[in-house]
């Protein structure tokens, strides 16, 4: 099943999400609307619009202020990618080219820049103070879980407990905030509004955790970037971190930080990773936080969103690809 | 209040904003975030020359410091290949002094004005991309689009707050010293921030040192002439407008 029939009924919502995005990045700088419109046709999942609407079923609904929070976040995201890209120096993305590849680091800096400020722009729609303290906690969250990334690069003695605290501030803080920002804006009572933060929260690291799995189990065409691209740029993940010390794995890993390994084995890295006992243990823990997240969703008062967040989040943590 | 307790006051809010930021990483890897003390000490211009300034005042100079900060941090960004680990966080730096000047702004419940300085943002960008995609742009529109990219922030705080009178001199002065500033590093050979990105300013240099001398000529009769500026805020602004001319003239000499 596709992840966009679990929520078909949101369909005419998104297509109102999807055309203020192409009018939230529009620009008076040509390059600027290039680039920016290059981002937005390279599509995406849109995960983020999708929580934030969901989480507004359970209170006062209307499409026209909750695009208010489901286009700044989706922003959020798109901006941190490119800015992503230009500290990975990743040349492709979604199968298409990175904006710092087609122009350059530069130009992505200042796309980047452009739709954190359109973002701003949009939330700031919504008068509720509360939600911007947890809209800029998110963001400045977001990027401490990316200068830890950065530091924690090739480092192999870091714990699990260190990649769950990255992950946490890296992905879930955002998905959690889609939610709890969506329920907020609809003026959702505070209880379902806490079940909801944590919903998004368990549904981020059991997503997150699957796309690490995936990084390495995929195949490049599948994930339109070259399979293992984590461990290339040294990002240690949770299946890496279980596998360390596995004979067949040790060895290589060691090589490949130390620059000694031949691109053969990099492959042959890869390979051990993929039959080794670290992909079971991480999906047992993704899992374990999938467990927790439907935990969340029965707490929630019945609505048709109730049902939406359960497949959704069922979807994501046994997605292949 | 004399020149030491203008110095004293830029000082303050320079290790206020260093407070705003701190982050062990960074710190270790980008350094502390570049504030510059002209810019500062023109955003304080209304509070220098003793209008009421309170608690929101305050925090909003420094949620704009960040946003110059952050803007600054990017600017370091290499147009290629910024792969070594102090380029990688010189991207998140930019990305986190956002996030703090945002996060400032909400505490403070200053929702509307995050919006105004979210709109400035976007254009900064889009006018520092005029030096980028080439466009036929005149010499008029890009030196608008420094003095934009130089003060837009500012004025939106200073008319935020309705420090109007004070806009003009902002601005003026601001965009007077990154004129300088420009002109100085082209004679001396080093990379310019503006000149080297834009055909139409590099060769129109001359018109560039003429556009400088008419600015700072205007501007300083219009400060000596002021009855809104005190004293002691006039003979700052003087001296701030004429050192980098008079740095020339001895290094010329």
């Amino acid at each position: 099943m596709k992840l966009k029939l679990l929520y078909s009924d949101l369909k005419s919502d998104l297509e109102v999400i999807e055309k203020e995005l192409a009018v939230a990045v529009n620009s008076s700088s040509h390059l600027l609307n290039e680039a920016s419109l290059h981002l937005l046709l390279a599509g995406g999942k849109r995960i983020r619009p999708v929580f934030v609407l969901l989480a507004a079923k359970f209170g006062n609904y209307s499409i026209e202020s909750i695009k208010n929070v489901a286009v700044p976040v989706e922003l959020i995201h798109m901006a941190s990618l490119v800015h992503d890209d230009v500290i990975d120096d990743a040349e492709t993305r979604r199968g298409r080219e990175t904006v710092k590849a087609q122009w350059n680091n530069r130009v992505a800096m200042y796309t980047g820049d452009f739709l954190f400020a359109k973002a701003m722009e949009y939330i700031t729609e919504v008068q509720n103070t509360y939600a911007h303290e947890v809209l800029s906690h998110t963001m400045i969250e977001l990027c401490i879980g990316e200068i830890i990334q950065v530091e924690d690069k090739r480092f192999l003695d870091q714990t699990v407990r260190d990649y769950l605290r990255r992950i946490k501030r890296k992905t879930a803080i955002l998905i959690s905030a889609s939610c709890e920002l969506g329920a907020i804006a609809s003026g959702t009572d505070a209880k379902t509004v806490r079940h909801l933060k944590l919903f998004g929260y368990y549904v981020g690291m059991s997503f997150q955790i699957i796309d690490d799995i995936l990084d390495i189990v995929s195949t490049d065409e599948q994930l339109g970037k070259p399979a293992g691209s984590d461990l290339l740029q040294g990002n240690i993940t949770l299946p890496v971190l279980y596998a360390k010390n596995e004979p067949a794995v040790a060895p290589l890993l060691h090589a490949m930080f130390n620059g000694t390994i031949s691109s053969d084995d990099q492959q042959n890295l890869l390979k051990e990773i993929r039959k080794s006992e670290g992909i079971t243990k991480a999906k047992q823990l993704s899992n374990l936080y999938l467990q927790k997240a439907l935990n969340e969703v029965k707490q929630l008062p019945a609505n048709s969103a109730k049902k939406s967040l359960q497949n959704i989040a069922l979807f994501m943590s046994k997605r292949k690809f | 209040m004399n020149e030491t307790m203008i110095t004293q006051q830029v000082n303050q809010f320079k290790s206020d904003i260093l407070m705003q930021t701190r982050q062990s990483t960074l710190l270790n890897y980008t350094g502390t975030p570049i504030i510059d003390e002209e810019r500062l000490f023109f955003t304080l211009l209304p509070l220098l020359n003793g209008e009421d300034w309170d608690k929101s005042e305050r925090i909003s100079v420094i949620a704009i410091s960040l946003i110059f900060s952050a803007l600054a941090a990017h600017d370091l960004v290499k147009e290629q290949n910024a792969t070594s680990r102090e380029q990688q966080l010189q991207v998140l730096a930019g990305d986190y002094y956002s996030g703090k000047y945002y996060q400032l702004l909400a505490k403070d419940k200053k929702i509307d004005l995050i919006q105004q300085l979210s709109e400035c943002v976007a254009s900064i960008t889009e006018h520092k991309t005029r030096f980028y995609d080439q466009q036929n742009y005149t010499f008029e529109q890009l030196v608008g689009s420094i003095q934009l990219i130089e003060s837009k922030p500012i004025e939106q705080f200073m008319e935020y707050y309705s420090f109007h009178d004070y806009v003009f001199f902002m601005k003026e002065a601001l965009l007077l010293a990154s004129l300088k500033k420009e002109i100085a590093a082209y004679e001396r050979m080093e990379a310019t921030f503006y000149i080297d990105k834009s055909t139409v300013l590099k060769t129109n240099v001359n018109l560039l040192q003429t556009e400088i001398k008419k600015i700072e000529n205007s501007l300083i009769q219009d400060v000596r002439s002021s009855e809104l500026l005190k004293e002691h805020v006039k003979h700052a602004i003087v001296e701030r407008v004429t050192k980098c001319s008079l740095e020339t003239q001895l290094r010329e000499g």
